[in-house]
């Protein structure tokens, strides 16, 4: 059985975000407005996450016209149950306060 | 140059830094940029994009440059870690001893990391700060220590909790500097000698040193230790 690595707040906002809307596209800017985190930050997770079969990106025309396409990601289907099982780990210690 | 400018040359210039196999990264930076309003905003997107990329060029480079780079800043903190062992109790020892505040140079060895990494804290002349308990500079010391020998472990373990522990053990060598520091930059380089330190010149020397080491070094091996290990963990899901 493959052990689950363990994520950083960081990964785990930015798969919480993505999986807000798992078969949107999303870019750059806009999930670091909705996450918070700064591009330095981003990059190099979204770089870390595509290269891990966990998010596609594609150039996408701009909405704007005389505009270069922007770049745009979303989650795989591995990188869905990924964020799924991330956030239910995330979850699994309050319920269990709850309960005591 | 106004701030969009400035962010457009940075944000050209992290495109060039990126490797080869990541250009189309440098060109999807650039491109959102575009889609911020301006101004600081921008300036701080682009920024972040030059720190993104000099981190992925390191990782990219090779396998054993970025693990060279972090073994070395390991070591640095391994020294400064040892250099507070080292100097933690003799000073006062030998200062009570003799009765009299006599500069402690340690032997040969020992001397090569304190001259390296020591100058903030002034070490081996530390007596002048005898109006403090000698045992919480001792804790101190020890904390700080602990705190960089966990930071060189998880630097080479490729942790990011490196950072944190690292700069916290800044923060108590300030707190362990703070007598250091109001001595030498309350003293008026006419008084007297005190506690082994000669008066004049050698007291601006020293407040020199101390805020140039004191601030540089730290800040230089933190943004090492930052590019180096943070944001390093990846979720390997490939199908």
């Amino acid at each position: 059985m493959t052990r689950t690595p363990r994520l950083s707040r960081p990964t785990r906002a930015l798969l919480e975000e993505l999986l807000a809307a798992p078969r949107s596209w999303r870019h750059g800017y806009d999930l670091s407005q909705a996450t918070g985190l700064k591009s330095g930050t981003l990059y190099p997770l979204l770089i870390r996450l595509d290269e891990a079969g966990i998010l596609e990106s594609r150039w996408e025309p701009s909405a704007q016209e005389g505009r270069p396409p922007r770049h745009a990601y979303r989650l795989t289907p591995n990188g869905v149950a990924l964020a799924k099982e991330a956030r239910t780990r995330a979850a699994a210690p309050k319920l269990r306060l709850r309960e005591a | 140059m106004n701030t969009n400018q400035i962010a457009i040359a940075l944000l050209r210039h992290a495109r060039k830094v990126l490797p080869q196999q990541q250009a189309a990264w440098g060109a999807a930076m650039e491109r959102e940029a575009q889609e911020i309003a301006g101004g600081h905003e921008t300036l701080t997107w682009a920024l972040g994009c030059v720190a993104a990329s000099y981190g992925e060029r390191l990782k990219a480079e090779h396998y054993l440059l970025p693990l060279l780079a972090r073994c070395y800043l390991a070591c640095i903190c391994i020294a400064y870690a040892m250099g507070h062992f080292i100097e933690a109790p003799y000073p006062q020892m030998l200062c009570k001893l003799f009765g009299q505040a006599k500069p402690f140079y340690p032997p040969f060895p020992f001397t090569v990391p304190l001259a390296s990494f020591f100058m903030p804290q002034a070490s081996g002349t530390s007596c002048y700060f005898m109006w403090a308990p000698d045992i919480w500079r001792s804790v101190l010391r020890v904390v700080e220590s602990a705190l960089l020998l966990f930071a060189a472990l998880r630097l080479v373990q490729k942790r990011a909790s490196a950072l944190p522990a690292f700069i916290l053990a800044m923060l108590v060598g300030v707190v362990l500097s703070f007598p250091t520091l109001v001595y030498l930059f309350t003293t008026s380089v006419s008084d007297p000698p005190h506690y082994g330190f000669p008066a004049g010149s050698f007291l601006q020397r020293q407040r020199l040193l101390t805020l140039l080491f004191g601030l540089l070094y730290p800040l230089i091996i933190g943004t090492g230790i930052a590019l180096l290990v943070h944001k390093g963990d990846t979720p390997n899901a490939k199908a």
